[in-house]
């Protein structure tokens, strides 16, 4: 196999390929899913759903590698039998095992084992998946030693499926075939491991280790991307929430008063849609295809509109007041600096007291009908915008939360979310003295239908 | 926009086009209507989109407060898009566009239903230092004979306003297909040549924005459905002469609280991968009905498959740990009940303390 590609950059790098290989339904297409990011990957209880080799590319801005998904062992007693007949000598194993895959009659007995096996001498890197949660058994040694004869370089996974009960049992009989053993759950490895893991392959295979680095560092770019991208639909998300109202021509007030409930019903229905489709943006931002999204199954307030858990994902009611007083205070900064300072910081002073009254006297309202004359006769009936000062920060709350939960997830996990209002006011607290002045300040023009130019830059911190 | 430039076009057109009392019109007026100002307007139109920093028109533009609800939300999504410029670039050549064909419309009418007289004044220039400058303008449609300026046409329509002439009236209306060209050359075609690339610009923008990119990504993965599954029965009675095949190396004693289970040594057979040759071999060559016991966790793999294509009777998923047998769990059991759908003469037997 050619063994090296160049990258964007122009640098020569070495060609990095992994075949995940083990029994059937041990978390070989998991693993396969977790690494290359790809929830597409079909992962089943049913065993032998993988009946071909498949090769998933990982592609990053200078690097990459390919993680080939294989059909489990099936009949490794038998193969071995086979091998054995055909190496007499240690040094005959690797073209014993080439012969065995060219072999047109073990292709056809063997085919699991012939796809499983064609990677491997091709040059691609082992992968040996167990499930940690099941005692070891010594009818995995045939296939471990077939693996050992390809001659390829090779790392165990224990995955602990349920638990990690039979983890040292298995690190016993593994450390005996292979140089590397891992416990890695494909479910649950946060980002981290993951990068480890590949790091890992650097020790087996030095003359991998540059193309192994500049993937850790692409993928850690990718994050920081990934972080800013998500910063990028919120800042649009909370903007188009805040700002958003419907409308319906009216004759006459009494009309107004008729349409309020369908108008109502339509705005908080968009207000939804608008928070959904950010959502599922959320989740393609980090490659989540596969999950079926609910939000009233989610444990996540089903309901944008139900005030009384707002306090929960927004800011309470002494930090809402702190912030709106901190926001009133700086717009009235503005006035005593373009005053030369005459004012006798009463802009400043004055400011702060508005912001602070209308958040604790505000802070139970939601979005109200209004009636508007028309140039031409008749009135406009408009509900929306909500006028609460806590509905960005709600919003906000809601979102961040989200976002962490799914940053974090597994592409092997299709479970449904589950998700718990907690920490975003603590989360407001720990942020720098500036850029929390500068969330309140935000929050505090985009509640007055003000645009904000940096939105994206002021949230991002809180990702 | 495009009423707003339809209109400037009319009226402005109309206005220099009606000409005096006796219809004479600046032809220099029109150069600089349908030449210079299109010209200056495309170049800054062009220049506006480069560089990101000074002022932004389209900003300052959608800041005015002449927009109902729906028009500003639109242009808070372009600037959310960061297309506000592309956005007003668009607006801007179709209003162009739009002030072209209204000018257009005009001199059309106005050449059928009045005597437009063409004639040019200056107190600075003459014929021959205008026919240069006239040459230049009319580079672009060279092909075109009679739209080209010429010295005779420039020296008989030099006109003062002191003077009355008018004595060969055909000669005065020569300039009007040069103005045409004119017209279509500085004015139309670039306009729509323009917008055409300002809205292809705008779309592929608009495509790589972010969230576009997203959804574009969203519609490319649809959910997978899940598949179902035909399982087979499970049965809970053995008959009474029935073997018992440790397949998969269970310790004797853990099937000991399995009453219905003859363990005798002469009613064990031993096969698959921890069996010796002889014991395949054995259990291979026996006819008679056999209960094969196997790991509930590890999933059926295709040496069972092929050892039990020559036999008949019952599967037994067992599971256990320290503490002894406990019942296997429900998506282990589905497993070997879905992998012995497949085959006839098979079943899967649980005994009840186990189900």
């Amino acid at each position: 196999m050619a063994d090296i590609f160049t990258a964007t950059t122009g640098i020569t790098l070495e060609k990095v390929i992994f075949a995940v290989v083990g029994h059937p339904n041990k978390g070989k297409s998991s693993i396969v899913s977790t690494l290359s990011q790809d929830d597409s990957i079909n992962i089943s209880g049913d065993s032998g759903t993988t009946k071909k080799a498949t090769c998933y590319q990982v592609k990053t801005a200078r690097s990459g590698y390919e993680l080939v998904d294989t059909p489990g062992f099936q009949r490794p007693t038998k193969v071995m039998a086979w091998l054995n007949q055909h190496a007499p000598t240690a040094n005959l194993r690797a073209q014993a095992v080439s012969a065995f895959v060219a072999d047109p009659q073990c292709q056809q007995q063997f085919p699991d084992e012939v796809e499983l096996l064609t990677p491997l001498i091709k040059g691609a890197a082992i992968l040996y998946v167990v499930d940690g949660s099941r005692p070891y058994g010594a009818e995995y040694e045939a296939e471990m030693e077939i693996l050992r004869w390809t001659g390829r370089p090779s790392m165990a996974l224990i995955n602990p499926i349920e638990s990690e009960q039979y983890v040292a049992e298995w690190e016993r009989a593994l450390t005996q075939y292979f140089k590397i053993v891992r416990v890695f759950n494909p479910m649950t490895a946060d980002f981290t491991r993951q990068i480890e893991l590949l790091q890992a392959f650097t020790y087996l295979t030095p003359n991998w280790a540059g193309t192994l680095n500049t993937l850790s560092e692409d993928l850690q770019q990718q994050r920081i991307t990934q972080k800013a991208n998500s910063a990028m639909i919120l800042s649009r998300l909370v903007e188009d929430l805040c700002f958003h109202r419907e409308s319906q021509k009216v004759l006459n007030q009494q009309q107004a008063k008729i349409i309020q409930p369908a108008l109502e019903k339509k705005y908080k229905s968009w207000m939804q849609a608008r928070e959904n489709q950010a959502i599922r943006e959320l989740f393609a931002n980090y490659q989540h295809f596969q999950i079926k999204i609910d939000l009233s199954q989610l444990d996540f307030p089903p309901d944008l509109f139900d005030l009384d858990k707002w306090y929960a994902w927004g800011l309470t009611k002494q930090q809402l007041v702190s912030a709106a007083a901190l926001a009133g205070a700086a717009a009235g900064v503005t006035l005593d600096i373009a005053l030369a300072g005459h004012s006798l910081m009463l802009g400043a002073i004055g400011g702060g007291l508005a912001g602070f009254g209308s958040a604790w006297f505000g802070a139970d309202r939601l979005a109200q009908l209004k009636l508007h004359g028309l140039p031409l006769g008749g009135y406009e009936a408009c509900f929306g915008p909500i006028k609460n000062r806590n509905f960005p920060y709600v919003v906000i709350g809601r979102f961040i939360h989200l976002s962490r939960q799914i940053s974090e997830r597994n592409h092997a996990n299709r479970g449904q979310l589950s998700l718990a209002a907690t920490d975003f006011q603590q989360k407001v607290i720990s942020l720098e003295k500036s850029t929390q002045k500068a969330l309140h300040q935000a929050c505090d023009k985009l509640i007055k239908q003000q645009t904000v130019d940096d939105l994206q830059t002021i949230l991002l911190p809180l990702l | 926009m495009v009423v707003l430039g339809a209109a400037l076009g009319l009226i402005l057109s109309w206005g220099v086009l009606s000409g005096d009392q006796h219809g004479r019109v600046n032809l220099l007026y029109l150069l600089f209507l349908y030449v210079l100002l299109p010209i200056a307007s495309l170049l800054i139109s062009l220049v506006s989109l480069l560089g990101r920093k000074g002022i932004n028109l389209a900003r300052l533009l959608i800041a005015l407060p002449l927009w109902s609800a729906q028009q500003q939300s639109l242009f808070r999504k372009t600037r959310q898009l960061n297309l506000h410029k592309h956005w007003l670039l668009l607006q801007s050549q179709a209003a162009a566009l739009a002030f072209s064909c209204a000018s257009l419309l005009v001199f059309f009418v106005l050449l059928l239903a009045t005597d437009i007289n063409f004639v040019w004044r200056s107190t600075l220039l003459d014929a021959t230092d205008l026919l240069p400058f006239l040459n230049t303008i009319a580079l672009p449609w060279g092909f075109w004979e009679r739209a080209q300026p010429s010295l005779v046409l420039l020296q008989a329509t030099q006109d003062s306003r002191l003077l009355i002439s008018g004595v060969d009236a055909t000669r005065y209306a020569g300039w009007w297909q040069f103005i045409l060209a004119s017209q279509l050359y500085y004015s139309l075609l670039p306009r729509a040549l323009v917008l055409v690339v300002a809205r292809l610009s705008f779309i592929h923008q608009a495509r790589q924005d972010l969230e576009s990119r997203l959804q574009q990504e969203i519609i490319r993965h649809p959910i997978t459905p899940s598949k179902s599954h035909v399982l087979a029965p499970v049965v809970t009675e053995l008959p009474s002469a029935i073997a018992i095949n440790n397949w998969c190396g269970v310790a004797l004693s853990l099937l000991k609280p399995l009453t219905e289970l003859d363990l005798r040594a002469e009613n064990l057979l031993v096969a698959g991968p921890l069996a010796t040759q002889e014991q395949q071999a054995s259990a291979e060559s026996w006819h008679g009905e056999q209960l094969v016991v196997v790991k509930a966790w590890e999933p059926p793999l295709g040496e069972l498959l092929d050892f039990l294509q020559h036999g008949r009777g019952y599967l037994l998923p067992l599971d256990w740990d320290e503490t002894g047998l406990k019942p296997p769990r429900p998506s282990h059991l589905q497993e070997w009940q879905r992998f012995v759908s497949q085959l006839p003469q098979w079943r899967i037997f649980l005994p009840q303390q186990l189900g």
